[in-house]
């Protein structure tokens, strides 16, 4: 394997961005491997497009350094943008342009197959190509923004939130895709709210929460070690305390005579320890999925939205 | 829900909307001010003419009107926030009658911000009442039709940038309906024997105006109603541009021809529209017959197109697209503004090609006029092109873009404009700056690709803003920083003889002396003597006597009449004498025919007393004329010394000159009378007050020099003398005039001060040098007798003199004034 294939795709280190009365994104550090599909959860105003937004050059990062391809963002963003396929959460397209027009408009810029893989994408996703894009629905433009960015074969896409007003049938033709495109040796870097889908295609997934990645884990470890503990106990004053390393918890919630918590790596003997504690009733552990995950992460240890 | 919350939060709304029209011309009515500034008086002050910065005051509220109209309706519509507010809880009809009460009401309060402006400029005296009378009665009403013509079109298009540029065309409808009316029925345009033009004028905006309220209010309303199926399915299938199968099987383009192709066809409907604005303006031309009359329409539509340059992307970010797709800037860059400017190119060329002179609608031009000048507006296009384009990146609205393109553009030409002509910059210089814009676009379109219009952005394009502003200037502030100065120990030393005489010493009134027709006759050259009383001349310039002037120069032949019985010349030396009683404040050196002739009196008649024999009455005559001359050429000196002018001073100098050497002729005593020459005497040998009167006039000179504000391309006085003008444009000519009167003054007050002759030939000659006056040969007194001279009366004939002026202190401390003090002291002596 050669170098250029062992070197991440996407690489940051203690990236920092601030906004007036705001921090944005706290030093974040990350490695995306050749050949994945790497999923950026995170609710809204966490910082997924402020991170995608640095990534192709479109914002200055505060501190910190990024590479893509090997490539610095800041000074070569145009050759990021040439050999990336990127669609952004409202992506732009001529509404005057037909399907086709645009197409073909779009290919001028690329390598000899853009038109002929656009075109087979585009019939894919059924979008007729006489269509004005002006007239097309929002699932449609969608369709036509994906298929361009995925005309030139890039070696990396990035998406921000790409399956967004697509139907369910060519969501999972779309996932499929990704998949496939992962085989060749292709990356995917896509940012998306839709987790039910994240957990079906997804490699690696990070959850992005004020500023900072809480979880950055490959889905498997996370699936793992990922659990939830519902604890009955005898009387709701009853109190827990939480266990310390190895484990890590994500969520804590007080449910009457129940306490339901979301941790990861928690071992088989702090889980004795709370069962021999009086007023434990019972303890049921089960395989968090990846939205309780992210519910977790997101609400925190009293079940509210963390914050500042 | 609270109905009347709900109202005011929209009518806050729809103001709100309004902020950044109402800023850009807060913005450019400052810059406008400024270039009118800088252009000096002639633009600045109504003193001849119409005020640029006043007129373009008065612009505001039409600019307002077309953009309220614009972007309360318009910009919604490109933004897509029409239907969001379709969606709220409110009618239509209460949404258009929102836009259109708060369009009417920003359009009163920008009125009475003009209105206080005009009513401020009124009482500073700088309004033509006239003018202005004429102007308001118009234009109130013409904005208001501007404002729901500008609203109708943009309900109606669905466009901002479409109904902006629909407006134009739109604005000249009262005036071509008014045209048309006064061409089907003339005999309407008189009303016992008044031009009613205005009245129809009035009544014919009033009426579009009803009529565009009555559009703006049914489209408006329209726009809010379910579209209608028919429209729609045209809307899917009308456009009968190619299928997919066509696209298959045309060639891929090359980046370069899908950028220019995608641009021309995404800005199709604009650049023809404004294209065929610029034709209008063309034909306008053509209508009036003169070249420059559709001038303005021709600025705007240029801008327009410089404007549409980048703004034809910025509309719902469309640059986007190929900001996503890593385009070159280069790339982008060269595509958005070759077409505009081929566009632009052609344009151009067919306007100068209508220009050949031999048709028929310029038959009445001259071909050089209308040459220059279409060449000229060829240019000014170009740079509104420019300027268009620049403003069309830096504005991310398309509606301020398009109002603030033109005004920019129109004052960067008038910044370039006035640069030349007040700054002296060279018309090369002012050429090569209109590259910065062309750089700056270039520079910072990955910016603008990008919308990364942060610190670093701007900083950026103040930097090309600074190098088009600077650089121009750069001529001028090397002229005056190389350009020395009086030092300020001087010019306290000045100010200080100034209050000790008083300011207004240094514009007393003085005295032209004058002499009665006939009684010297001189040559065409030396123009003729003035008839008639004595002239009381308070104004320096009109009074003063200049080194130009032909009159005072070179040889002058003077003829003088035979003595009649009745002794003409006694009693014009009698009139003289009446003159100088009947003031006595100080003369000045435009009588100098006054001087000249008691002069020559002088000789002639000592001439005639020196002669032996002759007739008894002649004998008796010449001497009460000699005396009479040499007591008036004592009390002129003395006269001429009074007065605040250096040109006065070195007039006094010459006549006692002339005097010292009649006084030291043998005999002279007993020829004039013993008072008479110690009193003459007397005055010459006053060193100390020939020297203060100096050094008043010094002071005073430069004080009354200072005290008038420097008119460009016009002589400037400097205490009687020109100062020679000084090169570059209006400004720079000001400024570096200044200056150099300011050293000439130094110069005069150090040779003052120094009171000697060592070191002051030098000095001399850098005063004449900045006074003009170098070139002329110091006065050398000449007297020769002409053919005539052998006849029987010896005072028959032709005198030759040289009367002309010196030069500035030519005769200050010459050897005459130590013959003078030397014959002082042998006339104290016994």
């Amino acid at each position: 394997m050669s170098t250029e294939s062992r070197e991440p795709v996407i690489s940051v280190r203690q990236l920092a961005v601030a906004f007036p009365a705001c921090d944005v994104l706290r030093g974040i550090d990350l490695d995306v491997e050749r050949g994945t599909v790497f999923a950026l959860l995170g609710e809204n105003g966490a910082g997924k497009t402020t991170l995608i937004r640095i990534l192709t050059g479109y914002l200055k990062p505060g501190s910190g350094s990024c590479r893509v391809l090997g490539l610095d963002p800041v000074r070569d963003a145009m050759e990021i943008r040439r050999r990336v396929g990127y669609v952004s959460d409202a992506p732009a397209l001529y509404d005057w342009m037909r399907v086709g027009e645009i197409g073909w408009f779009a290919a001028a810029f690329y390598a000899p197959g853009f038109i002929d893989r656009y075109h087979e994408a585009v019939e894919r996703y059924e979008v007729p190509e006489d269509r004005k894009i002006g007239h097309l629905s929002k699932g449609q433009r969608a369709k036509v923004a994906l298929a361009l960015a995925l005309a030139h074969d890039p070696e990396l896409l990035i998406l921000d939130e790409p399956t967004s007003g697509l139907d369910p049938l060519v969501r999972r033709e779309f996932l499929e895709s990704m998949l496939d495109r992962v085989a060749t040796g292709r990356t995917v870097f896509l940012s998306s709210h839709q987790v039910a889908e994240v957990e079906r295609v997804a490699d690696t997934v990070a959850i992005l929460h004020d500023g900072r990645f809480r979880v950055i884990d490959t889905l498997s470890r996370l699936r793992e070690t990922a659990t939830e503990i519902v604890v009955s106990l005898d009387d709701p004053l009853v109190v827990l305390p939480l266990p310390g390393e190895p484990a890590e918890i994500l969520s804590d919630r007080n449910e009457g005579r129940q306490r339901r918590i979301v941790a990861r790596g928690l071992v088989e003997t702090q889980l004795d320890e709370w069962r021999a504690r009086p007023g434990v009733v019972d303890i049921r552990v089960r395989g968090a999925t990846l939205e309780e995950l992210f519910a977790a992460t997101v609400r925190g240890r009293d079940g509210m939205m963390t914050g500042n | 829900m609270d109905r009347g919350l709900a109202m005011r939060r929209l009518w806050w709304k729809e103001t709100r909307q309004l902020v950044p029209l109402a800023a850009m011309l807060v913005v450019l009515a400052a810059v406008l001010h400024l270039v009118a500034a800088l252009a000096g008086d002639r633009l600045f002050r109504s003193e001849s003419s119409q005020s640029i910065a006043m007129i373009a005051m008065l612009g505001m509220p039409g600019l307002f009107a077309v953009g309220a109209g614009t972007l309360l309706v318009g910009q919604e519509w490109d933004v897509r926030t029409m239907g969001w507010l379709a969606g709220l809880p409110v009618t239509g009809r209460e949404i258009v009658k929102a836009k259109l009460a708060v369009g009417l009401a920003g359009l009163v309060v920008i009125w009475a911000v003009v209105g206080v402006y005009l009513v401020g400029a009124w009482t500073m005296g700088v309004v033509d009442t006239e003018f202005w009378h004429d102007a308001l009665r118009a234009w109130p009403a013409h904005t208001v039709f501007l404002l729901f013509a500008a609203t109708a079109l943009a309900w109606r298009l669905k466009s901002s940038l479409l109904s902006l540029l629909a407006v134009v065309p739109t604005a000249l409808l009262p005036l071509a309906l008014v045209t048309l009316a006064m061409r089907v029925a003339p005999q309407a345009r008189w009303s016992n024997g008044r031009d009613t033009t205005n009245v129809w004028l009035l009544a014919a905006q009033s009426v579009c105006a009803l009529a565009a309220f009555g559009l703006a209010w049914r489209w408006g309303h329209r726009a809010f109603l379910p579209a209608r199926t028919a429209e729609s399915r045209q809307s899917y299938g009308a456009d009968r541009r190619p299928s997919r199968a066509v696209w298959n099987a045309v060639p891929i383009p090359s980046p370069y021809s899908a950028l220019f192709r995608q641009f021309a066809v995404q800005s199709r409907v604009p650049l023809a529209a404004v294209s065929g604005l610029f034709l209008v303006g063309v034909l306008v031309d053509a209508a009036v017959g003169f070249v420059g009359a559709g001038a303005a329409i021709r600025m705007v539509a240029s801008a327009w197109l410089g404007v549409l340059v980048f703004q034809g992307d910025t509309v719902g970010r469309r640059i986007a697209f190929l900001a996503d797709r890593g385009i070159e800037p280069r790339r982008v860059w060269s595509s958005r503004i070759a077409v505009p400017f081929v566009i632009l190119g052609l344009l151009v060329c067919a306007a100068l090609a209508a220009t050949v002179p031999g048709t028929s609608w310029l038959r009445e031009t001259r071909f050089a006029s209308v040459r220059m000048f279409g060449s000229l507006m060829a240019l000014a296009e170009l740079a509104a092109f420019v300027v268009g384009q620049w403003a069309g990146q830096c504005i991310p609205s398309p509606v301020i873009a398009l109002i603030a393109g033109p005004i920019l553009a129109m004052a960067a030409i008038g910044f370039s404009v006035a640069a030349q002509f007040s700054l002296g910059t060279p018309w090369w210089l002012a050429a090569i700056v209109y590259l910065a814009p062309i750089l700056a676009t270039r520079c910072l379109t990955r910016g603008w690709m990008d919308r990364r219009f942060g610190a670093s952005y701007w900083v950026q394009q103040s930097l090309f803003v600074s190098v088009f502003l600077i650089l121009p200037v750069i001529p001028f502030l090397n002229a005056v920083v190389r350009e020395p100065s009086m030092a300020g120990s001087i010019a306290r030393e000045i100010e200080g003889v100034v209050r000790q005489f008083g300011s207004e010493a240094a514009t007393r009134p003085s005295v032209e002396l004058v002499l009665r027709k006939g009684v010297a006759t001189e040559d065409t050259s030396d123009g003729s003597a003035t008839d008639g009383a004595m002239t009381m001349n308070a104004d320096p310039v009109a009074a003063g006597v200049t080194r130009r002037d032909s009159s005072a120069d070179s040889a002058s032949v003077n003829r003088v009449h035979p003595l009649p019985s009745e002794d003409p010349i006694g009693a014009e030396l009698a009139r003289i004498a009446e003159q100088l009683k009947s003031t006595t404040g100080p003369i000045n050196a435009a009588g100098y025919r006054v001087t000249r002739f008691v002069w020559h009196v002088a000789i002639v008649s000592r001439a005639h007393l020196a002669a032996n024999g002759g007739p008894v009455d002649v004998s008796a005559a010449s001497a009460r004329h000699y005396g009479q001359s040499i007591a008036l050429m004592t009390e002129l000196a003395q006269r001429l010394r009074l007065s605040p002018r250096l040109v006065e001073q070195d007039s006094a100098d010459l006549i006692e000159i002339h005097l010292l050497f009649e006084l030291r002729l043998s005999g002279a005593r007993e020829r004039i009378g013993a008072e008479q020459y110690a009193s003459s005497v007397a005055l010459l040998a006053d060193t100390a007050s020939r020297n203060a009167a100096r050094r008043r006039a010094v002071a005073l000179s430069w004080h009354a020099f200072q005290s008038v504000p420097p008119r460009a391309n016009a002589p400037t006085d400097l205490g009687g003398y020109s100062i020679a003008a000084a090169p570059g444009g209006g400004l720079t000519h000001g400024v570096l005039l200044r200056r150099r009167a300011g050293m000439a003054i130094a110069d005069l007050w150090a040779l003052l001060g120094d009171g000697s002759e060592s070191g002051s030939v030098e000095r001399r000659r850098r005063i004449n040098v900045l006074c003009g006056t170098y070139d002329v040969d110091a006065f050398e007194p000449e007297l020769r007798v002409g053919k005539d001279a052998g006849g029987p009366d010896p005072a028959v004939g032709y005198l030759i003199t040289r009367w002309e002026q010196p030069g500035v202190a030519r005769h200050w401390f010459g050897n005459w004034e130590r013959e003078a003090a030397e014959l002082g002291g042998h006339a104290d002596s016994p």
